[in-house]
């Protein structure tokens, strides 16, 4: 009995050290004890499995998004160093190539920072801090984008909202979240910021929470396209046309994670609206979250 | 100005000394570490760029520390590979004046490095007025006035016109204005800078004969007659 089990198991990582990830341990018909430990087991290998594909992914999309600027680099140079007639049109074509490779830079560096939040390293720079006032500097720095563009940003939070965490990452998620809700609108409409507090439940382990929401009136999303929205890259079909790489709300998601909250999408009809949910700790045992 | 360049990478290191060169400033190279440290205490400099991570055990850090123990202040600006802004804080505590990531702009690298070199001749007087040409501006009473003509800023409109006529004369790239003006230490995806720049032209340039702030560029901006 015991050998059955020792033999499958021996078989199945056999396969799997060389490499076949599709071998599975059979299940017999009785319920014996060797089909719960292979079943177990094949939930593993499931599982490795799916990881091991979302990995591939993700450096394929890594690749691939990749890619398209140094195309456009390469083509812009070549085509210079092929046809330009003048000094004028050589600066031009390099000017282009370097915006390209800026663009290369600006997506490594979002992806770094992405990888250096999950890590989580970050979170020895927690500090308290009033939520309110940086907020505030970051809507101060987009309400004139915004009214550039025809959109009115309306904000409101009390004077004070003590927070616990990094102020410059949570500006950097609320600018993010802006930054979208400006450029998937079309020209005119309202933009809505409003943080509160919210009182612990009698059964909670944290000390209340900060709810931060934004909204806009722009083009919204499918509940499948929200589903997708913070994998890396994501951009729906009509946000294609936009400036961008898919890598903002990540960033969002991953900030929001460090600090132990949780990032909804729900529909506005018309737009969308981003809730930030963020746990506070008690003060005094501020490290854990 | 003479400008110290510590750093390991041949390529980067000759890159930048032919642009600062080009650029009319002498510039002494230094490939590691030891040799960086010596030539910094022995010999004069007005700036010195340190690469954070240099071969041969001794590191930029330690280079920066060991000079502003000896009382050596001579301005510093760090160069990183590393984007954490943890390695930022790190590296301005040790005593650097300025920190750039690298891949960077030349031109970025250089507005700093002449921004560097300015304040530290500048720190010696306080001002209170600020002017160029006929703007003037009162840090105290907050006053603006364009040919005698008194001008209304928002808060931060006047920070934004203070740090351009703080640097009048010399480019100020978009990032420095972001962490200048807004202390705001990313990339914020949107030109956010270049809207708050055409606010302000609306109020001290357009109602007046010729434009004081000047677009530069592949840099940034200039304030200047
Ligand atoms: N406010 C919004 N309204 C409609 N669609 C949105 C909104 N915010 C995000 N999206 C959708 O989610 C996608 C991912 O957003 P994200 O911020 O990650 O990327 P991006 O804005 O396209 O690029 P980047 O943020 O890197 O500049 C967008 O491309 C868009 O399709
Ligand atoms: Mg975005």
């Amino acid at each position: 009995m015991f050998q059955d089990i020792i033999h499958a198991i021996n078989k199945a990582t056999s396969a799997l050290t060389q490499g076949d990830l599709s071998y599975r341990i059979s299940l017999g018909s009785s319920k014996s004890e060797l089909d719960d430990v292979a079943a177990a087991i094949n939930t593993m290998l499931e599982r490795i499995t799916h990881l091991m594909e979302k990995t591939r992914q993700a450096s394929n999309t890594i690749a691939h998004d990749l890619r398209r600027p140094i195309t456009y680099a390469r083509f812009q140079l070549e085509d210079a160093a092929l046809h330009a007639h003048s000094e004028e049109d050589l600066r031009t074509a390099i000017a282009q190539a370097i915006k390209h490779l800026d663009h290369i830079t600006s997506i490594c560096g979002a992806l770094l920072r992405i990888a250096d939040i999950e890590a989580g390293m970050c979170r020895a720079a927690f500090t308290w801090f009033d939520l309110a006032l940086a907020l505030q500097d970051v809507l101060e720095l987009y309400t004139v984008v915004a009214e550039n563009r025809g959109l009115i940003i309306k904000a409101t939070f009390p004077e004070h909202l003590p927070f616990y965490g990094d102020r410059t990452m949570i500006q950097q998620a609320l600018a993010n979240v802006l930054d979208n809700a400006i450029k998937f609108s079309p020209c005119a409409g309202i933009i809505t910021c409003t943080a509160h507090f919210l009182p612990p439940l009698p059964t909670a382990e944290n000390n209340g929470s900060i709810e931060l929401k934004i909204t806009d009136q722009g083009i919204g999303m499918t509940p499948e396209e929200m589903a997708h929205a913070t994998e890396r890259f994501f951009r729906a079909e009509q946000a294609r046309h936009a400036p961008g790489f898919g890598l903002g709300l990540s960033i969002v998601q991953a900030i929001v994670q460090l600090h132990g909250g949780q990032l909804h999408l729900a529909d506005n009809t018309p737009g969308l609206i981003v809730r930030i949910d963020i746990p506070l700790p008690f003060p005094g045992k501020s490290a854990t979250l | 100005m003479r400008v110290l360049l510590v750093e390991d990478d041949q390529t980067v290191s000759n890159f930048i000394a032919k642009g600062l060169t080009e650029a009319g400033h002498l510039v002494e190279q230094a490939e590691d570490g030891k040799n960086g440290l010596s030539l910094a205490q022995h010999e004069k400099f007005d700036v010195i760029i340190l690469d954070r991570m240099l071969p041969g055990g001794v590191e930029g850090i330690h280079i920066l520390e060991t000079l502003r123990k000896q009382n050596n202040s001579t301005p510093v600006l760090l160069l990183s590979a590393l984007a954490d802004i943890n390695e930022k804080v790190a590296g301005l505590k040790a005593g650097g004046d300025d920190y750039v990531t690298k891949p960077f702009s030349f031109s970025e690298l250089q507005a700093r490095l002449e921004a560097l070199v300015r304040r530290n001749r500048n720190e010696a007087q306080p001002q209170t007025r600020l002017n160029i040409g006929d703007l003037e501006i009162d840090l105290l009473s907050r006053n603006v006035r364009r040919a005698g003509q008194k001008i209304e800023l928002q808060p931060r409109e006047f920070r934004l016109l203070e740090f351009l006529m703080r640097h009048a004369g010399q480019v100020v790239t978009r990032t420095m204005l972001l962490e200048g003006v807004w202390d705001y230490h990313f990339d914020p995806q949107t030109n956010v800078i270049d809207v708050h720049i055409s606010r302000l032209r609306q109020k001290i340039d357009k109602p007046f004969q010729h434009a004081l702030v000047h677009t530069i560029r592949n840099a940034g901006y200039m304030l200047q007659e």
